[in-house]
């Protein structure tokens, strides 16, 4: 009853003292982290926001509502299709080339012996990851000429013919995959670094002792061990092939490549809007390549298994 | 007191911390686009109140054009004392990026004036143009005639010009001339190229070719496809390369590959050079700034080289072509116009002051007026390259009969069409005329896909 008793004035104080110890406790917090956020709903969130709002119309000048007319016509656009085909190509080299020799360099600085000295390896192979794309796009411009170019000469020496790496549809692919090999190499060295370290000594000394030889020990311990920093890492090389653009641009010139072999997704989508002045068609392409892109990183979720990673 | 200084310090690092990214972002694209003035300045530029000057700002991307204009500026300047001109110089793919960026979102922050490059100007003319129409400045001031009608035509939209060439960018025949008086052979006499590539076979040799060449064969094509009065773009915006013409000029490359006489894969950059210095190429044809590179790149050659009109081919043949070229551009965005259109004239019409430019820039003018001018005759390091030849002489002369190149929005799309099928045509998986009908066909398909969008 002395409860029902509690004036308005009590319940006001008490109110007041809830709402300012809440208060107080969130606030700082909130206000440390909003730069991010307020930086990201300016450059990140409108930009998107917009760009969705964009891809439902048409027009150069004033924008007219089209509905889903855009996105009927990336799906029907086989210049689009073309560069995701040119994306998985590029994907299917990353994940079958430059991980698994990534995985052996890393396997081979975490050796007792090298270990040592694996800042200095690490430092080697990672310089190339800071590279301006556009840096690398020219340097390897003039790697890959036919005439003068190094690697052309140097297969010379072994008296292989010279190679049109750019301007022969056939080589193109291997020729960005040889790129992406060298800029990508070290941070992926990196990551698979990051992952042998929670891999445990005694499991493989235990696997040793039961007689595991050094490839029953990597696949039955090691790739297993390493398979939650694999999901990020494969995620990131899928992103990162479809969404090549720098290089490529440099590479291509002002084309798409011989036979359309160097246009990928991102590269389709500056030239629709900043050559072809088509905005909206350019934000839809942007649009079905995130959904696509989300619809794949699913798929890999799902292969790795990721909810039962946890487990032991 | 003390959670309120904490929330204070809290709020102060976030405001400035925000500060920072947007800060650290302006930077990012300042540096990209090589401005080193900030946003701020950029928002006053256009701004005048009484007592302060007005800003005329000036975007270019060519280092010898900023030279030029920085000239250019002190003269204006001094007879407008009321103005400064400030001249930006940017990244060629930034400065069209960012002024595509600024007339899509209001012209907020646009120059007064542009440089734009020939093969970046079609992306400005599908839908508003974001250029000034500059016949009504032309016409009042007299100066319709002042450029050839060719260069005027490549920044012309439905006949209204829209921006003013700097360089006649004019072609002529190189060739080294110790090399030929050796050989006996007298290359001013030569009139067509089947007689220049016939007597010149016996320059040939192992590594040893006349022209240099690159396995694409668009940038000679479009050349010398001009040369035979055609283009890519016709007069009436119509597709021009599917043509016998230009099958012609099309066989012509191949047969020069063939015969050795044109390499088939240069190299690039300063290995092109070596290779000029090396006496591997022994003649060239191009417009006054390939000269000029060869010149720039090859110093050790001077004084073994000639000039002379390009020998022609068909019959509607001319001695000479175009390529490249700049005009300059009055923003639609800009608020000073008329001070606007007398720094153009001033920089590209003015007599007086374009011979001054073809001092610093090296490119022969486009202005008609200038090319009469006695210094551009005078004895430089171009003429004693040319053994002593008058260059200026041999331009002024090819100016008049130079080809019309015209524009389109669609422009960039023949070379997609043209990458996309020439791999099998290098190949031999088509003719000449097979190749042309695929690509005007794949152009065609290109231009109604994004005209159908945009409709």
């Amino acid at each position: 009853m002395q409860v029902l008793r509690i004036s308005s004035s009590n319940l006001e104080v008490r109110g007041i003292f809830l709402f300012n110890s809440v208060f107080r406790f969130k606030m700082a917090p909130f206000l440390f982290i909003c730069p991010f956020f307020i930086a990201y709903a300016i450059f990140g969130l409108y930009p998107s926001l917009y760009g969705l709002w964009l891809s439902f119309h048409q027009g150069m000048d004033t924008y007219n509502f089209a509905g889903l007319q855009n996105y009927i016509l990336v799906l029907k656009d086989q210049l689009f299709w073309k560069s995701m085909w040119n994306g998985t190509k590029l994907t299917i080299g990353s994940l079958f080339f430059i991980l698994p020799f990534a995985l052996g360099i890393a396997l081979l600085i975490n050796r007792p012996h090298i270990a040592k000295r694996k800042g200095y390896f690490a430092t080697f192979f990672f310089s190339p990851n800071i590279t301006s794309a556009v840096a690398v796009g020219i340097m390897f411009g003039f790697i890959f000429n036919h005439e003068s170019g190094v690697l052309n000469m140097f297969l010379g020496l072994f008296g292989i013919e010279k190679i049109s790496w750019l301007d022969d549809p056939l080589w193109t692919m291997p020729s960005l995959i040889l790129l992406c090999t060298w800029r990508y190499l070290g941070i992926n060295i990196l990551y698979f670094m990051a992952g042998l370290q929670n891999v445990p000594a005694d499991l493989i000394e235990a696997a040793k002792i039961d007689g595991a030889n050094p490839f029953q020990r990597l696949w039955h311990i090691t790739i297993p061990m390493l398979r939650p920093i694999m999901t990020f890492i494969v995620f990131q090389a899928i992103l990162g092939s479809y969404s090549m653009f720098g290089e490529v641009f440099i590479l291509a010139g002002k084309g798409f490549g011989p036979e359309q072999s160097l246009i990928f997704p991102t590269s389709y989508m500056y030239d629709t809007a900043f050559r072809g002045n088509d905005f909206p068609y350019s934000a839809a392409l942007g649009y079905v390549f995130t959904i696509l892109m989300l619809i794949i990183g699913l798929i890999q979720l799902k292969f790795f298994n990721v909810r039962n990673q946890g487990e032991g | 007191m003390k959670k309120l200084l904490l929330y204070a310090s809290a709020l102060l690092i976030s405001v400035s911390l925000a500060g920072c990214s947007s800060g650290s972002n302006s930077a990012a694209s300042s540096s990209r686009d090589t401005v080193k003035e900030s946003p701020k300045e950029d928002q006053e530029s256009n701004k005048t109140s009484k007592g302060e000057k007005k800003k005329l700002v000036v975007w270019t991307f060519v280092d010898t054009h900023n030279k030029y204009y920085q000239e250019a500026k002190k003269e204006f300047e001094s007879a407008h004392p009321e103005v400064t001109v400030d001249i930006k110089l940017l990244e060629n793919s930034a400065l069209n990026d960012k002024y595509t960026i600024v007339a899509k979102s209001g012209g907020k922050d646009a120059p007064d004036l542009i440089d734009v490059e020939q093969s970046a100007f079609p992306r400005y003319i599908k839908g508003n143009i974001p250029f000034e129409p500059l016949d009504i400045y032309m016409q009042r001031d007299k100066l319709t005639d002042a450029i050839p009608k060719g260069r005027q035509a490549l920044y012309s939209v439905d006949g209204k010009p829209y921006g003013i060439e700097i360089a006649a960018c004019v072609s002529a025949l190189y060739y080294r001339k110790d090399i030929y008086d050796q050989a006996g052979i007298d290359v001013s006499k030569i009139k067509t190229w089947d007689e220049f590539v016939g007597i010149s076979k016996k320059l040939l040799g192992k590594d040893k070719f006349i022209f240099p060449g690159t396995i694409k064969d668009q940038g000679s094509f479009e050349m010398l496809l001009r040369q035979e009065g055609g283009d890519i773009v016709t007069a009436d915006g119509k597709i021009g390369f599917n043509t016998p013409e230009a099958a012609a000029v099309l066989k012509r490359i191949r047969a020069w590959k063939d015969a050795g006489i044109m390499d088939k894969n240069s190299p690039d950059g300063p290995q092109l050079w070596a290779a000029f210095k090396k006496g591997k190429y022994v003649a060239g044809f191009g417009a006054d700034w390939w000269a000029g590179f060869l010149l720039q790149n090859a110093p050790e050659l001077s004084g073994k080289w000639a000039a002379v009109p390009m020998p022609q081919g068909g019959p509607n043949s001319l001695p000479t072509t175009v390529a490249g070229g700049t005009g300059m551009a009055i923003s639609k965005f800009s608020k000073n116009k008329d001070l606007a259109w007398e720094y153009l004239k001033l920089t590209h019409l003015n007599t007086k002051m374009v011979v001054k430019g073809f001092q610093i820039i090296n490119l022969f003018p486009a202005l008609e007026s200038a090319s009469k001018d006695p210094t551009l005759h005078a004895q430089s390091k171009m003429t004693e390259y040319f053994g002593g030849q008058d260059l200026a002489n041999l331009y002024g002369n090819l100016i008049p009969k130079a080809p019309n190149q015209n524009q389109a929005w669609w422009r960039p799309l023949v070379t997609k069409a043209w990458d996309k099928f020439e791999p099998d045509y290098q190949k031999g998986r088509m003719t000449s005329e097979e190749f042309l009908t695929n690509v005007a066909k794949e152009t065609q398909s290109s231009i109604d896909a994004e005209a159908s969008r945009q409709n």
